[in-house]
């Protein structure tokens, strides 16, 4: 198996209600509007099956891609099914908020070849569901793995956030003993950020919720980690947990740099060396008829590709593959960024072994920063660069994009 | 009014300024006065006309003197040529007053006929005796239901020996009083004197820069006369200039034919070069010119100093033009270059007072754009080295080693407060715990004082107004003057961050409030100073011996959880712009101090103790 292969992303960015954090591309959901979205993803899926893309992975992300109405949910996953679910598909996620999946659309997905299923807990206690403006009730989760499990998906991934107004230590253990309960096979977890523009962040600056001071969210960070470790899950990203073999593919694939297409409105592309998006804009999006505008396209460069690589792979447990990185850099990770290096790792948020770089436990904790000095502190002049850089797969040459400027 | 009106004679000219202290309302009675004489319209008005800068719109304060020429038909039916000059009332800008008394024959003291005499009230009244000239006594405000003008022109009275009748009761908001004053302007002040038939002899009292025209230079023509075409001379900078128009203030710049001796107005002469020009410079003709110039301004010397970087290291140069620039239309500041370890290379500048240095700062941000970083500010001092050798600094960088230090001497001021005698008591607390000595009591009216005291400059200038203020529920009013260099019991203390020394952060302090200084300014840091990914311990020091420290703790936590695909180009996006921020602060060994770090630690009031 190749480590990265080209990925799908399609966006669904319909949800009933916004939740108090959420600063992702979402729009209201409006049956009639969400069936004209879907035909403007399946003309823009066709017209990539046309480019002769085969994706490896397919992840269904949103919004919530499960309150699409049956028949559009049927179309959209027969259509993804036939046209790209052949021999190269090896793995198939749907994200899908417990309350909005049920016993026919779980059966639609499972037919079409959808096996794995994401959804967003987020926590059981219902104070928290509270602040974070969920719709569900803390019981609807395990009900909704239940269901899933029946109709035959084994896959199953469950988030949750760490550090809300009012959480507790006792909160978090409940949190872990529904976890255990459900035993999912990845579980997901998330720092509550305040992003500016959120409901919860109105209320912060408000005075109406008190963020708990960064240290105590830590402490708690850290239980729901040591929790999780002995339920059996073992971390392989900053905020992602599995039992053996159960990583995300198609995440894993973009933290190795791997190339990707997306479709839908506000969605993200990588291929051919250059990022860029599709305008985020639903109604635009529908009346592009499957064209929809590029944006924000953007010309890595070799320079670029090498920082991105190295911030990327920080994030896994594994780390950055020093020979890969130096044989691509033409010259030594010291001699681009050694006093950087020595400096995190004198401060114990690095290890530097003979063939990775990787983050420490502390320096997950801050991981931001510890990049920021690391990219701070890199020397590009000492790196012979040959100009490689696109995706790490040789993306299929039809997958090229053209960029429409 | 303009160019075409007949020339007024000289026995017609009245040069006056107004005075008076912080507040009293010159520039309101100025725009009454303006008003009045048909100078401007109702419709180009507003209020304090002659405040032009932004700056001084913003705080309602005056900060430059402002010449303006205003016509006026007297009720002997005559015209005359009335030139006002406002004047700023904060201590700061005092050698602006002394400057505009030695273009007039005349002032105006405005004294506020609720709030009474005050400190800036005697100092400037003084300043005017002393020029002597003819004083008119205007109580102003009178409108206020607060006003009390028997009781201040009892003040004047007893200060001044101003009789009660000598004194004009107005009101510059409602305009009563206003034909008063022009016409007491009018047969009290002299004219001007000097000859219009002789050789050129005027002295430059102002200038400022214009991108299109040059050096724009602002003169008091003291004798003969100057105009379009003549070819002049700066003595003492012994630079040439043709002149292509002279003008006066209306309060915009508006040419004439000519300026003559006893006239304020302008040069425009395609000057490029700010060297050419220094305030204080007389200008003649080039043929026939005058042999002797007239006696220079003494510069005032600057007091407080302080350390002016630019934000970004490599706006060195632009940083120097700007002060080039500024200094024309200001040259009572100072400015050398001086380095840091900490802020890379800047400038050491002088001001007059904190003031000042804040107008300053701020109007060189906002006249060329520039980002500064500014150190604290800190007095000079008198060092005596042991080997009898007797010098003076302006950082405490440039103080030597203590083992060659005999005595280490601060300047000192006479300080005069005015207070209601309620307050003598709380003032005089006030005054003990900032080290003065009092000299002098005297009672202006039963229910007024003021107290002569010797106190260091230093603590008079830093933190003390907000202080005497709350002290005598805003009634206090202070002035003061240098007076001597005396020795004090003064020591460096430095600030350590990560255990490296910050010379940027260095003060000179008492020994006695040593530790609470270092307390404090360790606090501000811990409070600027971003947690990092190590603990950053921050120390203050005398010497080697530590007096207090304190911990920035590391970054508890600084992660982005949530990272799919399309947040890729977003999060590069954020680094980078983090990375932008970070080169903005400043490196002291590992640790990043933010430049708001620098000006945090000049605020030393007792927040927090
Ligand atoms: N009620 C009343 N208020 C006045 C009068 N004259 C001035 N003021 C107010 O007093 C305040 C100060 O007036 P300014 O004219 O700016 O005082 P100034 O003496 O020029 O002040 P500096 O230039 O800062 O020394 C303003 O708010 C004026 O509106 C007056 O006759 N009556
Ligand atoms: S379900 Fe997800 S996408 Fe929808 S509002 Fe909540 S957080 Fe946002
Ligand atoms: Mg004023």
């Amino acid at each position: 198996m190749k480590p990265t292969a080209p990925g799908l992303y399609v966006h669904v960015p319909f949800c009933t209600v916004r939740c108090s954090y959420c600063d992702f591309h979402v729009a209201g959901y409006r049956a009639a509007v969400a069936e004209r979205y879907v035909d403007a993803l399946l003309e823009e899926l066709a017209a990539l099956e046309g480019e002769g893309f085969r994706p490896r992975t397919i992840f269904i992300g949103g919004g919530t891609p499960s309150v699409l109405p049956p028949d559009a949910w049927g179309r959209l996953l027969r259509f993804l099914g036939r046209a790209f679910g052949g021999d190269d598909l090896e793995e198939w996620t749907v994200e899908a908020n417990p309350g909005t999946i049920d016993r026919e659309k779980a059966e639609i997905a499972r037919e079409a070849g959808v096996d794995r299923i994401s959804t967003g807990a987020q926590t059981f206690s219902a104070e928290g569901l509270q602040v974070l403006g969920r719709e569900h009730g803390p019981e609807v989760v395990a009900g909704a793995h239940a269901l899933l499990r029946e109709a035959g998906f084994e896959r199953l991934s469950l988030d949750l956030i760490i550090g809300w107004p009012g959480q507790t230590a006792a909160a978090v253990d409940e949190d872990l003993r529904r976890v255990r309960e459900i035993d999912p096979g990845h579980v997901s977890l998330y720092h509550l950020s305040y992003e500016e523009g959120t409901a919860l962040d109105r209320q912060r600056r408000a005075g109406r919720v008190e963020p708990l001071p960064d240290p105590e969210v830590i402490t708690l960070a850290r239980r729901a980690l040591s929790g999780l470790r002995e339920a059996g899950y073992a971390r392989y990203e900053v905020s992602n947990l599995c039992r053996s073999g159960e990583e995300s593919l198609h995440n894993l694939n973009y933290w190795l740099r791997g190339g990707y297409r997306g479709v839908g409105s506000g969605a993200a592309n990588f291929a051919g060396g250059a990022r860029w998006r599709n305008l985020a804009d639903v109604g635009a999006y529908i009346r592009a008829g499957g064209r929809p505008e590029r944006v924000d396209v953007e010309e890595i460069g070799a320079v670029g590709a090498l920082e991105e690589r190295l911030f990327l792979s920080l994030r896994l447990e594994r780390g950055l593959d020093i020979a890969e990185f130096e044989e691509r850099a033409g010259a030594s990770l010291s001699a681009i960024c050694g006093d950087a290096i020595d400096e995190l790792v004198g401060d114990g948020l690095l290890v530097r072994g003979t063939d990775s770089l990787r983050a420490t436990e502390r320096g997950f904790e801050v991981l931001d920063a510890v990049i920021l000095k690391l990219w701070d502190g890199c020397d590009w002049e000492e790196a012979r660069i040959d100009g490689d850089t696109g995706p790490d797969d040789a993306s299929p040459a039809g997958a090229s994009p053209r960029l429409d400027r | 009014m303009s160019d075409a009106t007949p020339p007024i004679p000289q026995e017609r000219i009245r040069n006056f300024s107004i005075i008076a202290h912080i507040d009293h309302g010159k520039s309101t009675l100025a725009d009454r006065l303006l008003l009045r004489t048909g100078t401007i319209t109702e419709r180009e008005f507003r209020n304090q006309m002659l405040d032009e800068m932004d700056l001084e719109q913003e705080r309602g304060i005056t900060i430059k003197a402002k010449a303006v020429r205003m016509i006026h038909t007297a009720e002997d039916g005559l015209t005359y040529q009335l030139n006002l000059i406002d004047t700023p009332g904060h201590v700061d800008f005092n050698y602006e007053v002394s400057r505009s008394l030695a273009a007039c024959q005349g002032a105006l003291l405005v004294v506020d006929a609720a709030q009474g005499i005050e400190a800036q009230t005697v100092a400037n009244a003084f300043l005017a005796i002393e020029h002597d000239l003819e004083i008119i006594p205007v109580l102003n405000k009178i409108d206020l239901p607060a006003a009390r003008p028997d009781e201040v022109k009892e003040e004047l009275q007893s200060t001044f020996g101003f009789r009660p009748g000598e004194s004009i009761a107005a009101s510059a908001k409602t305009g009563v009083g206003t034909d008063e004053i022009l016409e007491t302007v009018v047969t009290l002040v002299p004219p001007p004197t000097g000859a219009r038939d002789v050789p050129l002899r005027a002295s430059i009292i102002d200038s400022h820069y214009d991108t299109y025209r040059g050096v724009i230079v602002y003169v008091c023509v003291k004798e003969g006369r100057l105009r379009a075409g003549d070819e002049i001379l700066f003595m003492q900078k012994q630079s040439k200039h043709l002149v292509d128009e002279v003008g006066i203030f209306s309060p915009g710049m508006k040419p004439v034919d000519a300026l003559e001796a006893g006239e304020v107005g302008y040069i425009v002469a395609s000057i490029k070069t700010i060297h050419d020009v220094s305030i204080g410079d007389t200008v003649t003709t080039r043929v026939a010119g005058a042999t002797e110039p007239l006696p220079g301004f003494k510069n005032p010397q600057p007091m407080v100093f302080c350390g002016m970087y630019p934000a970004d290291n490599t706006d060195f140069e632009s940083l120097r033009s700007a002060l080039e620039r500024l200094w024309l239309n200001d040259s009572s500041f100072t400015f050398q270059p001086e380095t840091s370890d900490a802020l890379g290379f800047g400038f050491r500048c002088g001001f007059l007072g904190l003031l000042h240095m804040e107008i300053t700062q701020e109007r060189i941000e906002r006249e060329s754009g520039l980002d500064l970083v500014q150190t604290a500010p800190t007095v000079t001092y008198e060092i005596l080295r042991k080997d009898g050798e007797l010098f003076k600094i302006e950082s405490p960088a440039d103080l030597p080693d203590a083992m060659h230090i005999e005595e280490i001497r601060e300047p000192m001021v006479t300080a005069n407060l005015i207070v209601p005698s309620e307050f003598i008591g709380a003032t005089m607390r006030l005054m003990e715990e900032k080290r003065g000595d009092l000299q002098k009591t005297e009672y202006l009216s039963p229910t007024r004082v003021q107290l002569t005291y010797e106190a260091p400059l230093q603590e008079i200038i830093i933190d003390f107004y907000d202080k005497l203020k709350s002290s005598t529920r805003g009634y206090g009013t202070l002035d003061y003057q240098f007076s001597r260099y005396r020795k004090g019991d003064l020591v460096k203390l430095n600030i350590l961050v990560g255990g490296d020394p910050v010379d940027a952060l260095s003060i000179m302090v008492h020994r006695s409030v040593s530790d609470r200084r270092g307390r404090q300014m360790l606090r501000r840091l811990k409070k600027v100073i971003p947690q990092h990914l190590f603990q950053i311990p921050l120390q203050a020091a005398i010497g080697a011996k530590v007096i207090a420290r304190m911990n920035i703790g590391a970054l508890s936590k600084n992660v982005t959880a949530k990272c799919y695909g399309g947040d890729i180009s977003r999060k590069r996006k954020l680094l980078e712009k983090q990375k932008e921020g970070k080169k903005r602060m400043k490196q002291v060994g590992r640790v990043n101090i933010p430049q708001d770090a620098f000006m945090a630690v000049l605020r030393l009031d007792d927040e927090g103790e």
